[in-house]
C-alpha cells in the first residue's frame, strides 16, 4: 500500500489519489533524490513537505522545490533534504580526522548525522565550498587511503555516511530481458604516479603499474599529488587508485518490475544480478535508479556498474 | 543518466575559489602561526612558508663618521603576534606564503 503524505497545516494527509505520473530517482553522482509528480491540487513550493511511503517504511522525505502550474493540474518535483546540502557555502578548515571533520561540519549546521569510523587524516582548507563538496572531498580522500568506498545519503533529516560493502539489498524483483549492457576502457588508468604536492619536491613517491594491461590496451597514466604529511602512505595511494581504475567500466541498464521490497532500491546499493552469459552472477553497485509508480504497479530502471 | 553526466561535465568546468594575495594576521611566534578570515583558517608548520626576513635578521654594514669607518650591525626584529602580514595563497588554497610585515 503506497501513500504520499504531504504536511498541510501540521498534519500529514495522504494526497496520492490526487496524483499521478509519480517518479523518483537517484544517483550516485548527484547529492539528492528527486521526486515528481502531478497533481490537482496546488501545493505550494518550499513550504510543503512530502513524505512517499510503502505501509511504514519511509522511502522519500524531503521538500517540493519546483513547481510548474498548468489549466487543471500542477507539475511538481520535490528533493529530499540532502538538497539543502548542496544550497550552503562553508569555509572551515580541519586539522583531524575524517569522521571528526564530518561530524564538526553538520554540528555548525545543525545537521542530524550517523557516521561510520573514519581514521584517514584531514589537512585541508575549505574555501567558499558547498557542504556537499567538502564531505564529497573528505570521502574521496579516504577512499583513497583505506580503497573502500564510502558514501553518503540523507534518510528523512538525518546525513548517514557507510561503507558501500555493507549495502546489500534483500528484495524480489522480476528483470525484463531489455537490458543493455556497455563496456568501455575510456576512464582506464593502468599506469599511476604519485608526487608530493611541495613545491620544492620533485621526486616522484611512487609508480605502480600493471604491464599485463599496458601491453594489451596501451599506457593510461594518471598523476596524483600528496600531501608532504601523507608521502607515507603513496603507494597505499597509488595501489588502491590502480585497482580502482585499472579495468574496463561496464555498466548494464534494465526495467525492473517489483515484487517485494524493491522499494529500498537507491543509488549505492549492491544488487544481486544473474545474467551469467555475459559474466554477471553477484552483487553489484547501483550507479542510479529511477522508479515509477501507477495504478499500484511499480518499475524501477537501474544502471549498475559492474566493473 | 546523460543529464548527470552532463551536468557534472559543466561542473567540472566551474573556477575555483582563490585566495589570492590576502592580508594575514600573526597569531603566534615560534613556531610562527598566521590567521586569514578572521580566524576561520590558521597556517603553520608544513603550511606556511615564510620568506627570511619576516622572522627577524641581522644585517651587518660599514658606517662611516667623521672619515673612520667601523662595522656595525643592526638586528631587525621579526614579526610578534598581532602584526599584519602579507600574504600569497599557493593555487590549491592550501599553502601561504608570507611575504612581509605591513606597516
Amino acid at each position: 500500500m503506497w501513500n504520499l503524505y504531504a504536511l498541510y497545516q501540521g498534519q500529514w494527509i495522504d494526497i496520492l489519489k490526487y496524483c499521478n505520473n509519480l517518479s523518483w530517482s537517484d544517483d550516485a553522482d548527484t547529492l539528492a533524490v528527486s521526486l515528481s509528480f502531478d497533481s490537482i491540487l496546488d501545493l505550494p513550493e518550499a513550504r510543503t513537505h512530502l513524505m512517499l511511503k510503502k505501509d511504514s517504511k519511509t522511502v522519500f522525505a524531503g521538500v517540493i522545490v519546483n513547481k510548474a502550474n498548468k489549466d487543471k493540474s500542477s507539475s511538481y518535483t520535490a528533493m529530499d533534504y540532502a538538497f539543502y546540502l548542496n544550497k550552503n557555502d562553508v569555509m572551515i578548515q580541519f586539522n583531524t580526522n575524517a569522521k571528526t571533520a564530518i561530524e564538526t561540519l553538520c554540528n555548525k549546521f545543525g545537521i542530524k548525522h550517523n557516521i561510520i569510523t573514519l581514521n584517514t587524516a584531514i589537512n585541508k582548507f575549505y574555501k567558499d565550498k558547498k557542504i556537499s563538496e567538502v564531505i564529497d572531498d573528505i570521502l574521496t580522500q579516504c577512499q583513497n587511503e583505506t580503497g573502500s568506498i564510502y558514501i553518503k545519503e540523507m534518510q528523512g533529516d538525518t546525513l548517514y555516511i557507510y561503507n558501500l560493502d555493507n549495502l546489500k539489498l534483500d528484495c524480489k524483483y522480476a528483470m525484463s530481458n531489455d537490458f543493455n549492457i556497455t563496456r568501455s576502457m575510456e576512464d582506464m588508468v593502468n599506469n599511476v604516479i604519485v608526487v608530493s604536492t611541495e613545491e620544492s619536491d620533485s621526486r616522484i613517491l611512487e609508480n605502480i603499474k600493471d604491464d599485463m594491461n599496458i601491453g594489451i590496451f596501451g599506457q593510461l597514466t594518471e598523476m596524483l599529488t600528496v600531501d608532504k604529511e601523507n608521502e607515507s602512505q603513496a603507494r597505499n595511494t597509488a595501489k588502491n587508485y590502480l585497482n580502482q581504475y585499472n579495468k574496463t567500466k561496464k555498466e548494464m541498464t534494465v526495467t525492473l518490475l517489483d515484487i517485494e521490497n524493491c522499494e529500498d532500491i537507491r543509488a549505492n546499493r549492491k544488487i544481486y544480478i544473474p545474467i551469467q552469459k555475459y559474466g554477471m552472477d553477484g552483487y553489484y553497485r547501483v550507479k542510479s535508479a529511477q522508479h515509477t509508480l501507477a495504478n499500484n504497479n511499480h518499475k524501477i530502471a537501474i544502471t549498475v556498474d559492474f566493473s | 543518466m546523460w543529464d548527470v553526466a552532463l551536468a557534472k561535465e559543466i561542473k567540472k568546468r566551474d573556477n575555483q575559489e582563490y585566495i589570492g594575495v590576502i592580508v594575514g594576521i600573526v597569531v603566534g611566534v615560534n613556531p610562527i602561526k598566521v590567521s586569514i578570515y578572521n580566524g576561520s583558517a590558521i597556517f603553520s608548520g608544513n603550511n606556511l612558508y615564510v620568506c627570511e626576513k619576516v622572522n627577524g635578521y641581522t644585517e651587518v654594514v660599514n658606517m662611516t663618521i667623521d672619515g673612520t669607518t667601523q662595522q656595525a650591525t643592526i638586528e631587525h626584529e621579526g614579526v610578534k603576534a598581532g602584526d599584519r602580514v602579507t600574504c600569497i595563497a599557493t593555487q590549491d588554497n592550501q599553502k601561504l606564503f608570507v611575504i612581509d610585515k605591513l606597516s
